[in-house]
């Protein structure tokens, strides 16, 4: 075992007394050092020292994505300047973005974290891993960069885009480990397709570790069976590190949190109260050790369940389930309650299409239009309007069945809707607010 | 009996759709010889015979269309009444499913008929029989 992964097996008495400990020292700090928190602190009557036990934390207020909006840049940063050492942006689709200086310690617990999930993985000093995420103010390409760094790794930074040079390059360097989106793996197989190219025969790829966007067990599965490499899962976001706050392991239940850097809470969106482990609701994460911007409490919009049975792995860490959705990204059309994730799962079942989709939604004066592109493969194009019109049929079955809505479906050509090279849209929504 | 390649095209339901693919044709110096279109609610299937099918399918596909190549076959019937209906009537009679069909004005006062069967072969067989002419 890589010593790295130690962490990952302590006993659980000695995993909780240190988190308490960390959050004895954190919350103090930040009501010291953030106006915003102490203000909320005052106003709910909450004091640091009410922080006795780890059932405590309910009692301090939450952080939202809004509060950095509002207090950017340097708001919520708790450390002085000359202990920050990197900055990571996320942008917003409207305004301002929300800024996360850190320290360098910061971006020591972070690389950590993503160093402990490829070491999960299997992957090792002796892998050759590409970083295919954006490099930049994104976390999803640096991140991924530091860890496989940090584990000995030998670490090929082509970044995003160019597709077919970074096919050239798997082959000829034997990669044998990729990080970027799913859905950019998805279009690099494709193109690699098209440059016949197959995986299997002309690559050592083994690995991909992918994350920075939900998807779906069918995703994975396709993936898989297209490229015949182990799809791993790597979750976590800008506000809290960047990904390698959890992953998954050999069992691929769902994700082990690092929970002695990233304390998690599952809460009711609604009510805000915290909910026992084993029940799904919103993940909370306070970070146990940043120093830069620390977060307390700060509601992630993810929906998932902390599950309550031991892995079999024999880590100690919680299983989080695999993010399929994001509170925010919850479509109400015509009334009904929609996730694009589970669009994905519908057209998971035709094999007939790509797994590429778009939602574009608008509205006359009195109702919602619902309509889906969906892409048909040069493979499975057939001559005869009949069996095209079949395919069509059956996405709409799938559709009906399990959302309970008819959009209109469109097939285009393939290739034609966007692929993503950091984050994708799937979703356009004109209707008239 | 000889056989046509004719190419299917996949035409999304958009302005500019078919203007796109004849585009990539003129380019490539293509010429269309006969053209039908299939079209459902909201996607269209261009079939098309051209002078050059190989070139054709390889303009198309450069610009990015879903090509398929199907074997056709094109019988050469005089121009006048009833001459469709000889073809027909003989092939239906010996147990020949059509897929589709297509005409378009031959030379020397002759039409042409553009036929996809179900079974190509069992087709072939009965054309050659008949003495149809076939055009390839």
């Amino acid at each position: 075992m890589n010593p790295i992964s130690k962490p990952d097996y302590m006993p659980v008495p000695e995993l909780r007394a240190m988190q308490l400990a960390k959050l004895q020292k954190l919350i103090p700090y930040e009501y010291e050092h953030v106006k915003l928190f102490r203000q909320r602190c005052d106003e709910k009557g909450v004091k640091p020292r009410d922080l006795v036990t780890l059932k405590d934390l309910a009692k301090f207020p939450f952080m939202k994505k809004t509060d950095l909006r509002d207090e950017y840049p340097y708001g919520l940063t708790a450390a002085p300047m000359r202990e920050i050492n990197r900055f990571h942006c996320s942008s917003g689709t409207t305004g301002k973005p929300i800024c996360i200086p850190q320290t360098k310690n910061d971006v020591k617990i972070w690389t950590e974290g993503v160093a402990r999930c490829m070491a999960m993985y299997g992957i090792t000093e002796d892998d050759i891993v590409q970083v295919s995420y954006g490099y930049g103010l994104f976390t999803g390409g640096l991140g991924a960069h530091y860890g496989a760094e940090e584990l000995g790794c030998a670490v090929l930074p082509t970044g995003a885009g160019n597709t077919e040079k970074q096919i050239m390059l798997m082959q000829d360097l034997g990669v044998t480990a990729i990080c970027c989106t799913p859905s950019y793996f998805l279009h690099l197989a494709t193109v690699a397709e098209k440059m016949g190219v197959d995986f299997r025969r002309d690559t050592k790829l083994k690995h991909g570790v992918f994350g920075a966007e939900p998807w779906t067990d069918e995703i994975r599965q396709k993936i898989e069976q297209i490229s015949g490499i182990t799809a791993h899962d790597i979750y976590g976001l800008t506000e809290i590190a960047g990904p390698g706050v959890a992953g998954n392991c050999e069992f691929c239940h769902g994700l082990h949190v690092w929970e002695d850097h990233f304390y998690p809470e599952i809460i009711d969106p609604d009510t805000l109260e915290v909910l026992p482990d084993g029940e799904e609701g919103e993940l909370v994460f306070t970070t146990l050790d940043r120093v830069g911007t620390p977060m307390v409490r700060y509601r992630t919009r993810d929906l998932s369940r902390l599950q309550v049975e031991p892995c079999t792995c024999g880590r100690t860490m919680r299983v989080m389930d695999r993010v399929h959705a994001r509170s925010d990204d919850m479509l109400i059309i015509h009334g009904v309650n929609v996730f694009p994730s589970q669009i994905e799962a519908c057209l998971m079942k035709v094999p007939e299409i790509a797994p590429h989709y778009m939602i574009e939604l608008s509205s006359t004066d009195t109702m919602d239009l619902f309509e889906l592109k969906v892409e048909v493969t040069a493979e499975t194009f057939s001559d005869s309007v009949e069996k095209m019109e079949s395919i069509r049929k059956r996405v709409a079955a799938s559709i009906k069945e399990i959302v309970g809505l008819s959009p209109k479906i469109y097939l285009v050509a393939p290739g034609t809707l966007p692929r993503s090279q950091g984050k994708i849209k799937r979703v356009i929504d004109n209707r008239k607010k | 009996m000889t056989t046509l390649t004719q190419l299917s095209v996949f035409l999304e339901n958009k302005v500019g759709a078919l203007a796109g693919a004849c585009e990539a044709l003129a380019k490539a110096d293509v010429s269309l010889v006969a053209l039908s279109i299939a079209a459902s609610s909201d996607f269209g299937i261009a079939r098309l015979i051209t002078d050059d099918p190989a070139k054709a399918q390889e303009a198309l596909r450069t610009a990015k269309f879903v090509v398929q190549a199907t074997p056709v076959v094109a019988i050469a019937v005089p121009d006048v009444p009833g001459g469709m209906a000889k073809v027909v009537t003989t092939l239906s009679a010996k147990g020949c499913g059509i897929e589709y069909s297509y005409a378009y004005a031959g030379k020397d006062a002759k039409a042409v008929l553009v036929f996809k069967f179900d079974d190509l072969e069992k087709a072939a067989a009965v054309i050659t029989d008949s003495n149809f002419e076939t055009l390839g």
